[in-house]
């Protein structure tokens, strides 16, 4: 069986490539797809702890973050359509009316 | 033939050292961890059941010592819910007649302006001829009274003369 380091590092490289994925893309798919990189790689901590531990618990949070991801992706893309809508792409670097 | 096109390499290298620097810290801490007093679960347990009792509250089928998650489990469904209205709302579109291209594109020639709506207005004018006013004694506005092809000569009945 893979160690708890190994559930780790993964966890570690996913949230990893996630941000590097929201500091360079501007698609606003491809922004989403990079949180919930990040997301799952939390995800995969709460799993590898509560195996660590011998609890439950962590699995079941890993259930619900899943059911909220689910949900912000949900919205996210509800935005992005408004987005494409109102701008004519999906570039999140054009939109710059609630900036501050 | 298409390509992959090659993306600079000065606009990600930043980002790019960033998210490995932040990697070999998070390596160096796990690494430098001890991660001693693994627990794990019996080989005879069975995970996913035992999950589903968390979720309803079955804590007398329970093996393990998990607490129930039913509120929890409860206010996810609904927080689904109400994403998935919010989604629907936010692609719904405002009316059967809204383009499915988007407002970005529509060049002012498409739009419908205030001048056009002046125009309009001038339909109702009970067929005042001289644009000075209207069936309903006020003035008319100066739109109407600077464009006297504003719909006067088709709506008057014919009586401009």
């Amino acid at each position: 069986m893979m160690a708890i380091e190994g559930y780790v590092l993964l966890s570690a490289g996913l949230f990893c490539i996630g941000l590097f994925g929201i500091l360079t893309r501007r698609n606003a798919l491809m922004f989403l797809m990079a949180v919930e990189l990040m997301v799952n790689a939390a995800v995969i901590n709460l799993v590898a702890f509560a195996l660590y531990h011998g609890t439950l618990t962590g699995q079941v949070f890993g259930l619900f973050v899943l059911g909220l991801a689910a949900a912000e992706v949900a919205i996210g893309l509800g935005i992005i359509l408004v987005l494409y809508r109102n701008f004519g792409t999906i570039d999140v670097s054009v939109p710059t009316t609630m900036r501050w | 033939m298409s390509r992959p096109r090659l993306v600079s390499l000065s606009s990600r290298l930043v980002p790019g050292l960033l998210a490995i620097a932040l990697f070999g810290v998070f390596a160096a801490v796990v690494v430098g961890t001890d991660f001693a007093g693994y627990v794990g679960f019996p080989d005879e347990l069975s995970v996913t059941a035992e999950i589903g009792y968390a979720l309803f509250d079955f804590t007398e089928l329970q093996e393990t010592n998990t607490e129930s998650f039913l509120v929890s489990f409860l206010l996810i469904a609904v927080v689904l819910d109400a994403a998935l209205d919010a989604s629907l709302v936010l692609a719904t579109r405002e009316g059967p007649d809204e383009s499915v291209r988007p407002s970005a594109f529509d060049g002012p020639s498409t739009r419908s302006t205030d001048d056009t709506e002046a125009n309009g207005t001038a339909a109702t004018d009970g067929g005042a001829v001289d644009g000075a006013t209207k069936i309903d004694g006020e003035p008319a506005s100066e739109a109407e009274t600077a464009s006297p092809t504003a719909g006067d000569a088709t709506t008057d009945g014919g009586d401009g003369a």
